[in-house]
């Protein structure tokens, strides 16, 4: 008997936003912009002034952490549409070569990482990011290095149903 | 000796110098946040799995099944086997070149071999690597006849899934539908098993009484389905392995819409008699019947939370067809849809986070999910006819079956089967040999 091909006729997938991944007919018959909403570039009140003895021309500028972030997300690959991925923040460790590559990264939450699948599968995501040849190295300015061989990257998705 | 006392004070020391002292690196670090990321499908390499002679074959096609598997996910992107640097098939087991893996873009790699043991049976083991991270993710080995080579490529898919999302794979699993052929006006329905590939079709039912409705127990070794056999239509079982079917329950009226409970203890289902349906369930062991709601509506399409302490169905009771939930013992009945249009066909996520539904609104079919309490209503895929949402065993996928319009001398508009996930965005065709409607997904085999 004649069976049906399996059609791979997926529907593509719209790289992008977090936010506007999750389909909804009801609410757009289209996929979703691929042009991003504005990306906030403040750096956590608290943890900017954790670093008032840097000179001022040695402090990243707005649109070098920017640069970095804008980089650092078109490394990041993770599934989609996983449960609780709203209130899911992994904290990663990272050191970095003055070459820009990183060479460590670590993930800075280890009990979670034995215990919880889904957080240890979304955590090397992140960690994964740093690895990917699209941010090696990663384009952060040389003569500011003492700024950025050390760094705390947190990585949230905010796609949740 | 006993050093531990003067660990503890250097240890405390340590301490107040990390409280004290303003310069240590983590005040150092900066800072960053990121929100937002890339969710193509991940790159994956799955060279043949290794083997001499006859077991060769069955390398490739195992991988190749593994490979199908994942990519109809849609979060993985098997690669191009033509891209392949290097030859893996020669290295069993030992740690790939990750270099030769980055070059082409692999993300992640598998590798595998296959070999017939002494006893005829087959030895499959595979390894699952993180390239950029060089490193071994997880790896198994499994013992089984030749015939059930398939099984394993299953099994395997669903490690490499779980290990890479987190979460249970789904795709060790089999589905029952409503195969339909023959002419609109005398469709035979047949209840047919096949795995959720579309491999290994074969039927259940000869097709002599029309089935419908057929949905897996707990153990996926029973099926509970409406049939038209005796007089008037009835819920019947019927065990896949020995053939033997029973009727559930003899008392007045019809009886459908039947589903078993997680424990899988009892069936819900709903009965009619004189123009009005209520809900009831049935207890396999003490074949005793209860009824949970009494009203003069048609309440049906009832199915449990997966704790089993609610029960969502579908109800008329309020003037149009809308979703309630209430209490697995009846009572508390409460509506969760208040869209536009018509709801039906609701079914509990195995996850628990979900109701998926059938929605009939402006002349189309849509096939979306609401959070438990009727918050969050997403419309997923729509159609001429898309109906009767079936949860894949992780509750990240639904299968439903959709149908287009017949022309005017009756024919096409053949039902077949379709999955979407979750994001809105994977719809495929699953392959039968004909018509098929009323999927059921069945749990995880093992």
């Amino acid at each position: 008997m004649a069976r049906n091909e399996a059609k791979a006729e997926a529907k593509e997938y719209k790289p992008g936003q977090f936010e506007a991944l999750l389909r909804n007919l009801a609410a757009q018959d289209t996929p979703p912009s691929p042009t991003a909403p504005p990306q906030t570039t403040h750096v956590a009140p608290g943890r900017a002034s954790a670093q008032p003895h840097a000179p001022l021309g040695s402090q990243l500028s707005a649109s070098e952490m920017d640069m970095v972030r804008e980089q650092i997300s078109r490394c990041w690959n993770i599934p989609a549409g996983a449960r609780d991925a709203k209130e899911l923040v992994i904290e990663i460790r990272v050191a970095v070569l003055p070459d820009g590559n990183v060479e460590q990264a670590t993930i800075v939450d280890q009990g979670r990482t034995a215990t919880d699948p889904f957080f240890r599968a979304a955590a090397e995501s992140a960690r994964r990011a740093f690895f990917n040849p699209l941010c090696r190295p990663l384009r952060l300015p040389a003569e500011k290095y003492e700024m950025w061989k050390n760094m705390v990257v947190d990585f949230s998705p905010k796609d949740l149903l | 000796m006993n050093k531990s006392p003067l660990v503890a004070i250097g240890g405390m020391i340590a301490l107040m110098a990390l409280l004290l002292c303003p310069c240590n690196a983590a005040h150092a670090a900066l800072r960053l946040d990121i929100t937002r990321g890339q969710v193509q499908p991940m790159p994956i390499a799955l060279p043949a799995f290794a083997g001499g002679g006859g077991e060769a074959q069955i390398g490739g096609e195992l991988a190749g099944v593994i490979s199908a598997d994942l990519e109809r996910s849609g979060l993985f992107r098997p690669i191009d086997p033509r891209s392949f640097i290097q030859n893996v098939s020669a290295t069993d087991g030992t740690a790939p070149r990750f270099g030769d893996w980055r070059q082409i873009n692999a993300q992640a790699l598998v590798t595998g071999t296959i070999q017939t043991q002494a006893d005829g049976r087959l030895g499959v083991q595979f390894r699952l690597w993180d390239v950029f991270a060089e490193q071994q993710l997880t790896g198994f080995g499994y013992t089984t006849t030749e015939q059930n080579w398939r099984r394993i490529a299953h099994i395997i898919a669903d490690e490499i899934y779980k290990r890479i999302t987190g979460e249970e794979g789904y795709f060790d699993t089999r589905i029952v539908y409503v195969a339909e052929s023959g002419p609109q006006q005398a469709r035979v329905k047949r209840l047919a098993i096949m795995d959720q590939d579309g491999a290994n079709n074969h039927y259940l039912t000869d097709g002599r009484a029309l089935v419908l409705t057929p949905r897996f127990s707990p153990s996926a070794q029973e099926i509970t389905y409406l049939s038209f056999a005796g007089r008037q239509p009835r819920v019947y079982l019927l065990n896949i392995d020995t053939g033997q079917q029973e009727m559930i329950g003899d008392f007045p009226g019809m009886t459908f819409a039947p589903r078993f409970s997680p424990d899988g203890n009892r069936v819900v289902l709903s009965r009619a008699v004189n123009g009005v349906s209520n809900i009831y369930t049935f207890d396999l062991r003490t074949h005793s019947a209860t009824r949970l709601t009494d009203d003069d509506a048609i309440d049906t399409s009832p199915c449990y939370s997966p704790d089993g302490s609610q029960i969502v169905f579908n109800s008329d009771r309020g003037g149009s067809q809308q979703i309630y939930v209430m209490s697995a013992s009846g009572g508390g009945a409460r509506r969760i849809s208040f869209g536009s249009g018509k709801y039906g066909t609701p079914v509990w996520s195995p996850r628990g986070d979900l109701i998926a539904f059938t929605k009939i609104d402006g002349g189309q079919f849509y096939i979306g999910a609401m959070r438990p309490d009727g918050s969050g209503e997403r419309l997923l895929t729509q159609g001429f006819l898309v109906e009767g949402p079936t949860w894949a065993p992780n509750g990240r996928v639904l299968m439903y079956f959709a149908q287009g319009p017949s022309d005017s001398s009756g024919y096409g508009g053949s039902p077949h089967l379709q999955t979407i996930d979750l994001t809105g965005y994977n719809q495929r065709d699953v392959p039968t040999p004909g018509g098929a409607s009323d999927p059921a997904w069945s749990p995880l085999l093992r």
